[in-house]
């Protein structure tokens, strides 16, 4: 990771107040990239652009990292893509259900889906 | 029959100018009706099939006249009315250029909502119900059905669409040449015995008697000069939303303050259903796509509908609105082009130029302008050449499939029709408008369409991204320029004669009758005590019937 990234990381990661998964990104992030490349295919938006948008506004909306990371670690252990792809859309299919979403750039999304893209902009 | 009291004679007239009448003619008849559009038409032709002498007063010729027409010039003070472009003033009304939209108002719309101040209809929908099967006979109309399960039955509809939250309905069209009253109804107007039609006959004044609540006559004048009186035992106003407050206002040597209006309420709780594009549908991928054209699909109706052309649109659920507390929305949803392409974005920042409202992201817009010159460059020439419309489309596509919102309006004493201290061609004070929406009418809509939002990405069809107006659109702003240029009432003019239980909240009661006359009664959306989200003209249809059978009653 190279120096300007890394500042990047930091402070978006300062914002959101998760240093413990800070730490355990870095460790996995060849993984997570992949992973978060994958699921961004699917997903009409520039997924990258909308998560820097979301970590500018996260002081004001409630994040919750630790799920993030539970829901890739779920999400990892699909080695299909597909499935891959179909797990994740009904998690946000069932987060619509309840109402857990957020409208950001004008765009209705789940929460799941916008912490994924406040990570794969944290990664790059 | 009608005796003119000018020749002193008995004519049998069925259709006629009043300009031909002597001058200072008197006519008389049983039941007296001042307008010949929807309802007024609606209500002679009831009344064709009884003993009773009816006369129908059309300000307007047979066909469309500039001198009428600018009868109806109104300067707006608020959201736009434009009531000259809006209305049309002559024989059949406004019918003469309405797209024949039609669906009933629901259940719901009736009922006091507790959160919807000064909701709640002194009738209930099942007063109304056994009126809408004539209202769709005038119409050229069948099946009196448009449910979800119509839709699912007739149109391909889809069950996945029909939620706690939302769900579908039809809009039904009604066919040429029942759609147009005017012509449609000429040939029979002509033969029917007991109903004449005047036309060129302006009523600019209803005389009451205060002492007796009576209405004793109205006063009639042509743009030419010609001056009459017509007596009746019963009088109707059907003039149209926004005419019948006119002339009450108008109305003025018995009550200064206007006919009906001594509690302040003609001209009041004025409504319209706002129109506007707020948002698209991305589809997933290409199956979601097909499973989202049932949403936005158009068809024909089978032999027992008439073959009625439908369009299905979605409508939050009785029940999301009580757990909401939302108003009752609708939308529709249709293919277009983008939104916020650099054609769209050019045309809406020079509507705004021109009403010198320039949006907080002005500098914003400019650079995406600029940074898409090429493509606004191939677009102006074609726009010059073809239109704006037909431009965009051709070069920004039609694929995008855009939610077009068609908002209830909650009643609001603030939003109004009253006079201005100017005259028009008849010596009437003329009106302005001040078409006012509230905080809860901007909440409510930014709701539903998060709520829209929700449910499709819960039924894993895609996302839903707001345009970038409707994305700012900001709840607490009142300013006129808060809202999208592009935003339009529908030309549905409702409310400002509201039907109410008591006075101080209304002008009419359950029957149409305006508070403290005896027979003085009032046809047409005017009456509306709440707007729904459907188009407005099957429901005053068959309020008309519903007040035929009241007349005939009494």
């Amino acid at each position: 990771m190279n120096r300007r990234r890394f500042i990047y990381c930091l402070s978006g990661l300062l914002a959101l107040s998760v240093w413990p998964l800070q730490r355990a990104l870095l460790r996995r992030e060849p993984e997570l990239k992949d992973l978060l490349a994958n699921l961004a295919g699917t997903l009409p938006y520039d997924s990258t652009a909308i998560g820097a948008l979301f970590i500018q506004q996260a002081k004001n909306i409630p994040i919750e990292m630790s799920r993030v990371e539970a829901d890739l670690a779920v999400l990892a252990r699909f080695e299909n893509t597909e499935q891959q792809r179909k797990h994740f859309s009904q998690l946000c299919a069932s987060e619509f259900a309840r109402g857990e979403t957020t409208v950001i750039d004008g765009w209705v999304l789940s929460n799941t889906e916008l912490r994924c893209c406040a990570m794969k902009a944290l990664i790059g | 029959m009608l005796r003119h009291e000018g020749s002193n004679r008995l004519t049998q007239i069925m259709l006629n100018d009043f300009d031909l009448l002597p001058n200072n003619s008197e006519v008389t008849a049983d039941i007296c009706i001042v307008g010949a559009g929807a309802a007024g038409l609606a209500l002679a032709k009831r009344f064709s099939q009884t003993g009773l002498q009816v006369l129908v007063l059309e300000g307007g010729g047979l066909t469309y006249e500039g001198s009428s027409q600018n009868l109806y010039k109104a300067k707006d003070q608020g959201l736009p009315v434009q009531a000259d472009v809006s209305r049309l003033r002559f024989f059949g009304g406004t019918t003469n250029h309405w797209q024949g939209q039609c669906t009933p108002l629901l259940p719901i719309d009736f009922e006091q909502r507790a959160w919807v101040a000064d909701s709640g209809w002194p009738i209930a929908y099942d007063d109304l119900a056994p009126y809408y099967p004539m209202a769709q006979d005038i119409l050229g109309l069948g099946t009196f059905d448009y449910s979800e399960k119509a839709w699912l039955e007739h149109m391909d509809g889809s069950s996945e669409f029909i939620t706690e939250t939302f769900k579908p309905f039809l809009v039904q069209l009604a066919p040429s040449p029942n759609l147009r009253f005017g012509p449609h109804l000429k040939e029979e107007v002509e033969a029917w015995d007991n109903v004449n039609v005047l036309y060129h006959a302006n009523v600019v004044n209803v005389q009451a008697n205060k002492e007796s609540g009576d209405i004793e006559f109205v006063d009639i004048k042509s743009t030419e000069g010609n001056l009459g009186r017509a007596t009746a035992g019963k009088f109707v106003l059907a003039c149209g939303g926004i005419g019948n407050c006119h002339l009450m206002l108008n109305s003025n040597s018995a009550y200064s303050g206007g006919l009906g209006n001594e509690t302040d309420n003609v001209g009041r709780y004025f409504m319209q259903h706002p129109h506007v594009d707020i948002a698209e549908i991305i589809p997933q991928g290409t199956d979601e796509r097909e499973r989202l054209r049932k949403i936005s699909a158009a068809g024909t109706l089978p032999e027992e509908y008439n073959e009625a052309v439908a369009q299905v649109c979605m409508r939050l659920t009785a029940d999301e609105q009580k757990r909401s507390q939302l108003l009752n929305h609708a939308f529709f949803c249709h293919s277009g082009a983008p939104l916020d392409s650099p054609a769209q974005t050019l045309i809406d920042l020079a509507k705004r130029v021109k009403n010198r409202q320039l949006p907080d992201d002005f500098w914003e817009q400019l650079k995406y302008l600029l940074k898409n010159i090429g493509e606004l460059a191939k677009f102006v020439p074609v726009a010059i050449k073809k239109g704006v419309d037909p431009a965009i489309k051709e070069l920004s596509g039609t694929d995008s499939i855009l939610i077009q919102a068609r908002m209830e309006h909650s009643p609001n004493k603030h939003s109004r029709l009253y006079l201005s201290d100017s005259t028009d061609a008849l010596g009437m004070r003329t009106l302005e408008t001040d078409w006012v929406l509230t905080k809860q009418d901007r909440q409510s809509i930014k709701l539903m369409a998060e709520k829209f939002g929700e449910e499709i990405g819960r039924l894993e069809l895609g996302r839903v991204r707001f345009s970038k107006w409707f994305f700012s659109f900001d709840p607490d702003d009142e300013s006129t320029s808060n809202w999208h240029p592009g935003m339009w009432g529908g030309f549905h003019h409702m409310g400002g004669t509201r039907m109410s239980d008591r006075p101080e909240t209304g002008v009419v009661d359950k029957d149409c009758r305006v508070f403290g006359t005896n027979n003085l009664y009032i046809a047409g959306s005017s009456v509306f005590a709440t707007s729904g989200n459907a188009n407005p003209t099957l429901t005053l249809l068959a309020l008309s019937y519903r007040l035929a059978d009241h007349l005939l009653e009494g």
